[in-house]
């Protein structure tokens, strides 16, 4: 069934849009129902600067942030005492708590400091974390395994 | 633009010497400043340059088309939010209109974030016309500096670096023009400014009226211009690996068909006329062409009727002869459904079967990726023993959900 644009009725369902009804009546809710809640929407403020990262180490579990799991790093921001950034160290990603300590900017996680000298380039602010509560769920493949199915 | 890509992906390669490839992994078609400066040369083959002992250190990416439109977007997307005039000229390139009063502090607001939020370093050009701040961008990364400002130069400035540039690298100045503007000692892009605008119109055309005068700092292209209608559409690639037999030439043909088929649908566009070739390596010693041109009647986007008529060239094909490259071209075309048929010439019962399969094919597509149904041999997960070869990819890491960038 294909309305006058040209989107099919099951693309409009399958993305929560409202469809006519047939019947000779109008439908109340067509004035108010304007789409359901929306993830990208609530959680990305700004999808330009949004990146959405896995987790491979273990150097923030304390924090609850596990390997697997998937953060949205927002690189619009600027680091601030408290905040879980990302930065380019060695030519690697790195997460860890961004602290102010004696005066100087370092990078903490549960297993190092780093200062943050200028070769180590602040890259974003991680606003969200998402952890899989279902085992075996993810279609994502755990970091360092290639190839490797679901399921841990 | 791509090798900057490269980098954001892989920090590793910071100041390495990088090469972008071409497809199939053919030559370097982007260099960052370490490989220029090792001496690698634009468009020089990859096997040339892994043989060279000097340029044993230089890196070769595939070209990573997923992450290089991803980035562009992000790219796109991050000017927009600072300039509300935003012309998106091609994939690594946009037109901006900045304020009068203190253009550079602008561009260089614009250049600083789109570094922060993307990674991406940049060259600006500022002028009064599109043509000038074309001039004055390629100025930027010939001296190696982010940004030049061209309305801050005296006119005697200007003049000087029109005077210094070449014609055939002006925006819009091609091989042809060159060297038919060279007989009426149009040499560099100073000349050209000071050209007589009506001799360049009646001569060539308006086109090249409007770049002289906009050499000129008269401002004829305005910013955000609607291109004109597409007249043709073309998918020619070549080859990963030669083809020699029908059966598999019927399946490049159904793959190259099947995609310029898809670009027709999401222009909104029908075609009329389709020519369909193929072709073999003209360094062989005897290399062969075949190409036929089919009426599409009524003219239609409908990829099984395209496919179809792709296959006109299979007839011609020598079997056992090694072909290396295939090509679709579709011209002809008209807005969707825009001619009411005059009298059906076929069947409207399968005309609607055939409507509700490729929209029912598009929707999976939509839902599911590209690359989970396709016409004939396309719609295999394996790919094809001739595809496009890109041996040295680096992972889509902000394109697909099972190789995302990982921190650790």
């Amino acid at each position: 069934m294909r309305s006058k644009d040209g989107d099919t009725q099951a693309r409009r369902l399958a993305a929560g849009l409202a469809v006519e009804t047939t019947a000779s009546f109008p439908n109340p809710a067509q004035d108010y129902f304007e789409g359901h809640v929306s993830l990208d929407r609530n959680l990305i403020k700004h999808p330009a600067s949004t990146y959405v990262l896995r987790v491979g180490s273990e150097a923030l579990v304390n924090l609850g942030i596990h390997p697997g799991d998937e953060l949205l790093v927002d690189r619009s921001l600027p680091p601030r005492p408290g905040t879980v950034v990302v930065v380019v160290h060695d030519g690697e990603h790195r997460i860890g708590r961004f602290q102010i300590i004696e005066g100087r900017a370092v990078l903490v996680t549960d297993l190092e400091e780093i200062p943050l000298t200028v070769d180590v380039e602040p890259w974003g602010v991680a606003t969200i974390l998402i952890h899989h509560l279902l085992p075996g769920e993810r279609t994502a493949r755990a970091p360092g395994r290639r190839g490797a199915g679901g399921g841990e | 633009m791509f090798v900057s890509v490269e980098r954001v992906l892989d920090p590793t390669l910071g100041s390495a010497p990088v090469v972008v490839l071409s497809n199939n992994d053919g030559c370097a078609v982007s260099r960052s400043d370490e490989a220029k400066q090792l001496g690698v040369a634009m468009g020089q083959p990859w096997f040339e340059i892994r043989e060279r002992p000097h340029l044993a250190g230089v890196v070769g990416c595939s070209s990573n088309y997923e992450e290089y439109g991803a980035f562009s977007s992000r790219f796109h997307a991050t000017i927009a939010t600072l300039a509300a005039g935003v012309e998106v000229y091609s994939v690594d390139e946009s037109f901006v209109t900045l304020p009068r009063t203190d253009p550079a502090a602008a561009a260089a607001q614009i250049q600083d974030r789109v570094r922060r939020w993307t990674g991406l370093p940049t060259a600006a050009g500022i002028g009064a016309t599109k043509t000038l701040a074309k001039v004055a961008q390629r100025h930027a990364k010939d001296i190696h500096q982010p940004l030049v400002d061209l309305t801050s130069w005296t006119p005697a400035e200007v003049d000087q670096l029109l005077a210094a540039t070449p014609v055939s690298e002006v925006w819009g100045i091609g091989d042809r023009l060159t060297r038919g503007l060279a007989p009426l000692g149009i040499h560099t892009a100073l000349d050209l400014a000071r050209a007589n605008a009506g001799v360049l119109r009646r001569r060539w055309s308006v086109v090249l009226e409007r770049t002289a005068r906009e050499l000129g700092g008269v401002a004829c292209m305005p910013v955000g211009f609607v291109p004109a209608d597409r007249k043709q559409l073309m998918y020619s690639r070549m080859l990963g690996a030669t083809v020699s037999t029908k059966t598999e030439m019927r399946q490049v043909l159904t793959a190259y068909a099947a995609t310029a088929a898809r670009r027709l649908r999401a222009h909104g566009l029908e075609a009329a006329l389709l020519q369909t070739w193929i072709s073999s390596s003209r360094f062989r010693e005897h290399p062969l062409h075949h190409s036929v041109t089919v009426a599409l009647d009524p003219p239609t986007a409908d990829p099984a009727e395209i496919i179809r008529a792709a296959y006109a060239v299979l007839p011609h094909m020598r079997e056992g002869h090694d072909y290396n490259r295939a090509g679709i071209l579709l011209t002809s075309l008209t807005p969707a459904g825009a001619q009411p048929l005059l009298w059906e010439t076929q069947d409207p019962a399968q005309a609607k079967s055939r409507r509700q399969l490729a929209a029912a094919v598009d929707d999976i597509s939509t839902k599911f990726g590209r690359h989970t149904i396709g016409y004939g041999s396309t719609g295999l997960r394996t790919p094809p023993r001739w595809q496009m070869r890109r041996e040295r990819l680096s992972p889509p890491a902000t394109t697909s959900w099972d190789q995302l960038l990982t921190v650790r």
